[in-house]
């Protein structure tokens, strides 16, 4: 693509660069382990709330979720509802607990409360999908923009991880917090003029209020559903429980956000922080949904691109270039009648306007369908899913010079973003619940500051490049990449299930959680292999079944008085 | 008004004010309330 001008890699390589020179440098002097893994402890609730939120935002956020807002409208933002409500109880019962002990990661909690084996089991469940879980996060926005901008996949994965793994060894867990900042502040900026721009877009006559009506007629503003149907993906009470326990997992439990909070000044800070995300994590996602929905719109009065996905389509044109030519000619004669459909609903919102408007939709989505039907044909194999190509192909395409690089930066900070706080939450697990531990076991004196603080350093490092490892051959492993994404799932629930446990029975023992998450972990991955279950519950059923083992195991134990932590 | 023990002493610091933490959770959960109704709201406008 051609469309990216030497002003938009001025503002690309200038925000990118500048943002990790600044936070490198304002971190250079880490003298030991525990200012590497924790900062300096200075660390005020803005930061912590916007690295808390960069932590989650990866560059899918910014890749997909416009998508599905374009394919499939609002709804998907229920999936957040329970997250206020996950902030809520993790800043009363979770933030005190961690900084009472003075843990570094949240696995130290678990030997404080139970033994060392809990302790190993969780981090060790922590460590598989998160260090895969990096991998797929570095990979999937270096594949888009490899594809989307002809830069060479192997050399974008490299690049960005590179970079990654140099600041964050240099600086530690206070430059990825102060680079977090900063590139949420370019993510937040980038995502408002995105969205400012498309709406600017939208032809003479077509005011915002009319774009969310036409949006409305075609089925993109269903937000909110209080159906209770548990077929269905996305309602309100499956975003509110569901929701609830994956972010109480993902964000008490997982040390890629446990390490962002505990670097706070105060417990005071580290809750506000908390509850900054849960205040402004739910319209996020509105904003970022929205504007796919606008591009939605905005498609109704300029013209797509029969396939979002340029250079498949191309190599299908090379292909069968009479029959890519046939379906554009019929998608040309569908789209105009779509966009007099669209002027007609808008000058007359009535019923009869908005079925003759679905009606053209509908003719519009069936040349796109003939069209991954005529790719799938002319070049087998190939992936016709092209809607995680629709945002940045709206960019390229439509963004003014500029904002291009400026979208392009935002996707970038979003990658380098989550992948830093990846590799350091996975080499501050590595080091102190595996290696210094093991020293301790083994009966080793203690190291000096020195050693501690290359063994952190080098624990990072092997991380980084397990992960660009993981990242590089990722692609010829396809059908993992959604098995990785769902990993998640499948652990999150028996690791909160621990945690649940350690917080609020407190008579439970170590040996009966420690039954009961095994046997929770294989339920889990029982009912992944032979059910059709949604992932989501996996989270809900994981922690249930951690309290109920353990809780029934505890009973016919004899009992012991419970540690005091 | 009378000398408390602290005000004899060296001038008092600013007593540090801890948020009411109670009050803020309940207007984080408020706040998800008027978001789900504004949600709601705006569905029937545009439908």
């Amino acid at each position: 693509m051609g469309r990216v001008s030497s002003l938009d890699w001025v503002v690309l390589l200038g925000s990118v660069s500048a943002i990790v020179l600044f936070g490198a440098y304002r971190s250079r002097h880490v003298r030991d382990a525990e200012t590497y893994l924790r900062g300096d402890g200075s660390l005020r609730w803005p930061t912590i709330g916007l690295s808390i939120m960069a932590t989650q935002a990866s560059a899918i956020t910014f890749i997909s979720t416009p998508a599905q807002g374009y394919a499939d409208g609002m709804r998907f933002v229920q999936f957040y509802f329970g997250l206020p409500l996950a902030m809520i109880v993790i800043s009363a019962v979770f933030v005190p607990v961690y900084y009472r002990l003075g843990v570094r990661t949240a696995y130290e909690y678990l030997e404080h409360r139970f033994d060392a084996r809990v302790r190993f089991l969780g981090g060790l469940l922590f460590l598989i999908g998160r260090g895969l879980g990096t991998g797929i996060t570095l990979y999937a926005p270096a594949i888009i923009l490899s594809q989307l901008l002809g830069w060479p996949l192997q050399a974008t994965i490299w690049a960005i991880g590179g970079v990654v793994i140099v600041y964050t060894v240099i600086g530690g867990n206070q430059a990825v917090s102060l680079t977090q900042k900063h590139q949420m502040i370019v993510m937040l900026t980038g995502l408002a003029v995105a969205a400012i721009v498309v709406v600017a877009k939208l032809p003479d006559g077509v005011a915002p209020g009319d774009a969310v009506r036409l949006a409305g007629a075609l089925g993109r503003m269903d937000i909110v559903s209080f159906d209770l149907d548990f077929a269905s993906r996305y309602n309100f009470w499956s975003g509110l429980t569901g929701g609830f326990f994956l972010a109480l997992s993902y964000f008490g439990t997982d040390q890629s956000q446990v390490q962002r909070y505990l670097s706070g000044a105060s417990v005071g800070e580290s809750r506000l922080g908390l509850l900054f995300n849960g205040l402004f994590k739910v319209p996020m996602q509105f904003l970022i949904l929205f504007t796919g929905v606008m591009v939605f719109v905005f498609y109704l009065f300029a013209r797509p691109p029969l396939h979002f996905d340029a250079p498949t389509l191309e190599r299908a044109a090379a292909a069968r270039p009479a029959e890519v030519a046939a379906l554009e000619a019929r998608f040309d004669r569908a789209l105009d009648e779509q966009r007099t459909a669209a002027f007609a609903y808008v000058a007359s919102p009535d019923d009869a306007a908005g079925q003759r408007l679905r009606d053209a939709a509908k003719t519009v989505d069936g040349v796109r369908a003939d069209a991954k039907l005529l790719i799938r044909d002319a070049l087998p194999g190939t992936e016709t899913r092209d809607t995680d190509h629709v945002f940045l192909s709206f960019v390229i395409a439509h963004m003014p010079i500029g904002l291009v690089g400026l979208l392009i930066a935002v996707i970038l900070c979003a990658a380098m973003s989550a992948v830093s706080s990846g590799l350091i939450s996975l080499g501050a697990t590595t080091t102190v619940d595996f290696y210094l531990r093991a020293r301790t076991a083994l009966g080793r004196p203690r190291a000096s500051a020195q050693h501690d603080l290359r063994a952190s350093k080098l624990a990072t490092v092997a991380w980084g490049l397990a992960v660009l490892g993981f990242a590089s051959v990722a692609s010829l492993f396809e059908n993992l990449i959604q098995a990785v994404n769902i990993l998640g799932s499948i652990f999150y629930g028996t690791i909160l299930g621990l945690f649940v446990v350690a917080l609020f029975l407190r008579r439970v023992t170590a040996t009966p959680v420690l039954v009961g998450a095994i046997v929770a972990e294989a339920t889990v991955v029982a009912l992944f292999f032979l059910s059709d279950l949604g992932f989501l519950w996996f989270n809900v059923i994981g922690c249930a079944i951690v309290v109920a083992v353990s809780l029934l195991v505890q009973l016919v134990l004899p009992s012991r008085p419970p540690r005091e932590v | 008004m009378s000398s408390t023990p602290e005000r004899r002493g060296a001038a008092p610091e600013a007593p540090h004010r801890e948020p009411r933490w109670g009050r803020l959770y309940v207007a984080v959960a408020a706040m998800l309330v008027v978001e789900t109704l504004a949600f709601w709201l705006l569905q029937r406008w545009a439908a």
